[in-house]
């Protein structure tokens, strides 16, 4: 019996102990985000939200009469942060900041942004149908490419153009919603198209010119873009000192060859032009493998 | 007895996590607001715990809780740069199962085995595009038509724009693995007969 008081006691004792713990952290956790740079973050962003937001003004020129009330009691909130603020009382700031931010949530939500709504649906509606005029495009180009029935027959566009028909109908009778839903399905239906047309296919890019003129554009461009690695790979990557006077001397080499080149150009002489920025790149190359990279 | 002990753990954890939180509010503000861009950051800055990250706000406590990048990245295959994790390879050791639509658990990917060679001049070798591993993350029209016109011919591709953050720059370099690894792309090598063809030299 005396034991078991005995645990008790100390059960007891324990448990305040613990409840004077909990109280204390949970007090440091109420105190620990109230800075003064947070209050005035939020400060800052709550006279903006209350005084100049679209939702404000969007809830101001409502008829809605508990909307409205909610943005004026959301001012007499910020006029109180403010003053709480400025007297260093940050907690209080912090607490009427809070609320009117939930007042401000609520009293937006109650007048929906329909013009943002229908424009977001516009922009999906848009890009959807560029989508999809795009992949079909691109299907009709790789079945003349292949010159085979069993490509074309990869779509069904009969169906493809009921759900487009559908979708522009719909978009016409502003349901929105309903018109990009068919729109997807239509992108959905050419993606899947496309991609059994071209499974597990090795498409080559070739390399050619048009003139001589372009492959010089294309070796300056080239050039240029090996100064810019360079540049981003000497910021980024420890060098040794020796490493990098080699860098520099080789940027300044291709440096002297690009006006060489470049006078060469002017002169009429492409082919030279071309021969020696070259021989710049190539010594941009082996500046870039000092600099880490490996190819 | 045990619920009151293992409250009072939790609350002690939070308290001490949020003091930590609270020591890095400086170091946090401090910070280069694009360092998360910065995949070519060297090693003693990378994958910060959230406080620290210059995304997160550090003065919430709800920072210091979140799971820090190297816990969640301790299992994934390791990669050479950026948050040095091999996404690609995660994915097909399916260490990895990514929700493709926000709304349908169930949605699967169309994922399109397509691959694009391009020739390059020079020694460089050829880059190789696998339709294939990007479709395993993203949906066509993260790139189509917007940032590639899916057409041969139709897209300039440079370096240089690439660089500028433009073209595959647009993920390349900020959330994905960065154009210093150029074997990555460049992953074709060039026979001799092959890279004299294109530059035109023996």
């Amino acid at each position: 019996m005396n034991i078991s008081k005995s645990v008790m006691w100390f059960d007891v004792r324990h448990i305040l102990m613990l409840i004077a713990l909990l109280v204390n952290s949970a007090d440091v956790r109420s105190q620990s985000h109230i800075n003064e740079t947070t209050v005035y973050n939020k400060l800052k962003f709550f006279d903006w939200l209350v005084k100049e937001s679209p939702s404000a003004v969007r809830i101001a020129d409502s008829k809605d009469a508990a909307a409205i009330a909610l943005l004026d009691h959301s001012e007499t909130l910020l006029v109180s942060a403010q003053q709480n603020y400025d007297a260093g009382e940050l907690e209080l700031a912090d607490k009427s900041l809070s609320l009117g931010l939930k007042q401000m949530t609520t009293a937006s939500r109650k007048i929906k942004d329909l013009d943002r709504v229908e424009a977001a649906h516009r922009q999906l509606f848009e890009q959807l149908q560029k989508h999809v005029k795009t992949f079909v495009e691109a299907f009709d180009r790789v079945v003349q490419e292949k010159g085979d029935n069993s490509v074309n027959a990869m779509l069904d566009r009969k169906r493809l153009n009921e759900f487009i028909t559908t979708a522009d109908e719909l978009f016409t009778n502003a349901q929105f919603a309903e018109a990009n839903q068919a729109m997807r399905q239509a992108s959905d239906m050419i993606e899947n198209s496309l991609r059994a047309a071209r499974d597990r296919e090795v498409l080559l890019h070739e390399l050619t010119f048009g003139s001589l003129q372009e492959e010089y554009d294309y070796e300056r461009e080239r050039n240029s873009s090996y100064v810019l690695l360079i540049d981003v790979l000497q910021d980024k990557t420890a060098v040794s000192d020796a490493s990098r006077d080699y860098i520099n001397t080789m940027l300044s080499m291709n440096q002297k060859l690009q006006e060489e080149a470049r006078a060469l150009a002017t002169q009429g002489d492409l082919a030279q032009a071309i021969h020696v920025l070259e021989q710049g790149t190539d010594k941009l190359s082996r500046a870039l493998r000092v600099s880490g990279a490996s190819f | 007895m045990n619920i009151i002990t293992k409250k009072y753990t939790h609350s002690v954890i939070v308290a001490l996590v949020t003091l930590a939180a609270l020591f890095s509010i400086e170091n946090s503000h401090s910070a280069d607001p694009n360092s998360f861009n910065r995949l070519l950051a060297p090693a003693s800055t990378r994958n910060p715990p959230p406080p620290l990250d210059g995304i997160h706000d550090a003065a919430s406590p709800g920072a210091a809780l979140l799971q820090t990048p190297k816990a969640a990245f301790e299992t994934l295959p390791k990669g050479k740069s950026g948050n040095y994790v091999d996404w690609v390879k995660a994915l097909d050791e399916k260490k990895l199962n990514p929700r493709y639509d926000r709304t349908n658990p169930d949605a699967v990917p169309v994922v399109m085995d397509l691959n694009i060679v391009r020739e390059v001049k020079g020694s460089m070798p050829n880059v190789v595009y696998p339709h294939k591993q990007h479709t395993e993350w993203l949906d066509c029209s993260n790139c189509h038509p917007a940032i590639f016109i899916p057409q041969k011919g139709a897209n300039n591709i440079s370096m240089a724009s690439i660089l500028l953050g433009e073209q595959c720059g647009v993920c390349h370099g900020k959330v994905a693995f960065p154009v210093s690894e150029c074997r990555r792309c460049h992953s074709q090598p060039k026979t001799e007969k092959a890279a004299a063809a294109v530059t035109g030299k023996p």
